[in-house]
């Protein structure tokens, strides 16, 4: 037992900080604490099925644990739903989007592309691991990232959208 | 643009730019929380009435909740005629339910009808078990934290339930609520 909590403490701060940002970049800070609770669990109880690295592994669980979060919201104010309030979440601070323009381009696309650019840019994944968060095979995510950047480039070159100021710097599109 | 002129463009919009890092208590204490859950019989929101329920097993002579904990595997061939559960702390903090937890956590979990409300107890009529040995009726004890528990409502006789229980006792957070609570339905068609 003290092996499997050198362990988790060894490596839960980084996967901490990981999982924070990729889902202070998906949602709420009240869910996002929450849903990282959730996943650290996960975590925990699976110790011994963590790959290695372990974070792609962790965002596949958070990913998750998130759809569920945002199910569920749609269900508040029901029977057994006021526990919840027992032992409010401490807020994190709620993140300013440094770009709220490029942020709305990404809303424009299809989730599947959005979700598929931020692994890539903000999560920082090659395709081998974006292909473990999503649960997808190495090719898949290769074309979906693939696409997902033509399509990102297409929404940017728009002349009427609603940011207005992005450029790109290629100009033309096909 | 080529690729990493894109992924820069991106990258300068990321909102957890301005993510301030977790304190080290703040950390220490996710952590903490986090393997405190780890055993079933500490940490745990809800408890077994375990004096109760050795006297109910022995008196009842039937499958009664002091053999609930992770037991799903041996169940007995005959119903028990009754389960009784604790409806648990209400100084639960809550996640947001997920199928998957609820497949891993829940070793009971049934759809049954209020048949009566009484002394600090719902009394239920089993319609469906979902996980765990079949029973006619199972009884919840709320006595202490009805209030909380129920959220405020109390339940009424008639009203339809989904409840799913660990440990010997009701799980709330939104794995248990009234057979209408939109997505409670879908969760445990996913989960069972």
């Amino acid at each position: 037992m003290d092996e499997r909590r050198q362990r988790f403490e060894q490596l839960a701060p980084a996967l901490i900080g990981d999982v924070r940002r990729f889902l202070a970049r998906r949602t709420d800070p009240a869910t996002a604490e929450d849903v990282l609770a959730e996943t650290l669990l996960v975590c925990w109880r699976r110790l011994d099925d963590l790959p290695d690295p372990p974070t792609p592994w962790a965002y596949g669980v958070a990913r998750n644990c998130l759809a569920n979060a945002e199910r569920s919201h749609r269900r508040r104010g029901r029977l057994f739903a006021r526990l919840a309030v027992v032992d409010p979440p401490r807020p994190i601070p709620a993140p300013e989007p440094a770009d709220v323009d490029l942020i709305a381009v990404l809303d424009r696309l299809r989730p599947v592309d959005a979700e598929v650019l931020r692994l890539w840019a903000w999560e920082d994944l090659g395709p081998s691991e974006i292909a473990e968060v999503l649960q997808i095979s190495v090719n898949a995510a290769n074309l979906r990232l693939h696409r997902a950047r033509a399509r990102l480039r297409d929404e940017l070159g728009k002349p009427d959208q609603a940011s207005g100021h992005i450029e790109t710097t290629g100009g033309s599109r096909q | 643009m080529n690729d990493s002129e894109l992924r820069e463009q991106l990258r300068a919009a990321d909102p957890a730019n301005e993510l301030t890092p977790l304190a080290p208590d703040q950390l220490d204490r996710l952590m903490e929380d986090t393997m405190a859950q780890s055993s079933p019989t500490s940490g745990s929101r809800w408890r077994i009435l375990v004096a109760a329920a050795a006297v109910l097993a022995v008196g009842g002579g039937a499958w009664l909740f002091g053999s609930l904990p992770g037991t799903q595997q041996q169940a007995p061939a005959t119903p028990a005629a009754a389960i009784r559960l604790t409806a648990g702390s209400a100084m639960a903090k809550c996640i947001p339910p997920q199928a998957a937890t609820l497949a891993a956590e829940a070793d009971y979990a049934f759809a049954g009808t209020v048949t009566a409300v009484s002394d600090g107890v719902v009394t239920f009529q089993v319609s469906k078990t979902y996980r765990g040995a079949p029973a006619e009726r199972v009884e919840i004890a709320v006595a202490g934290h009805s209030e909380s528990l129920m959220g405020g409502a109390s339940p009424t006789v008639g009203g339809q339930y989904l409840i799913a229980a660990t440990h010997g006792a009701a799980m709330g957070c939104g794995y248990s609520g009234t057979a209408d609570t939109p997505g409670l339905a879908e969760l445990f068609a996913q989960a069972f």
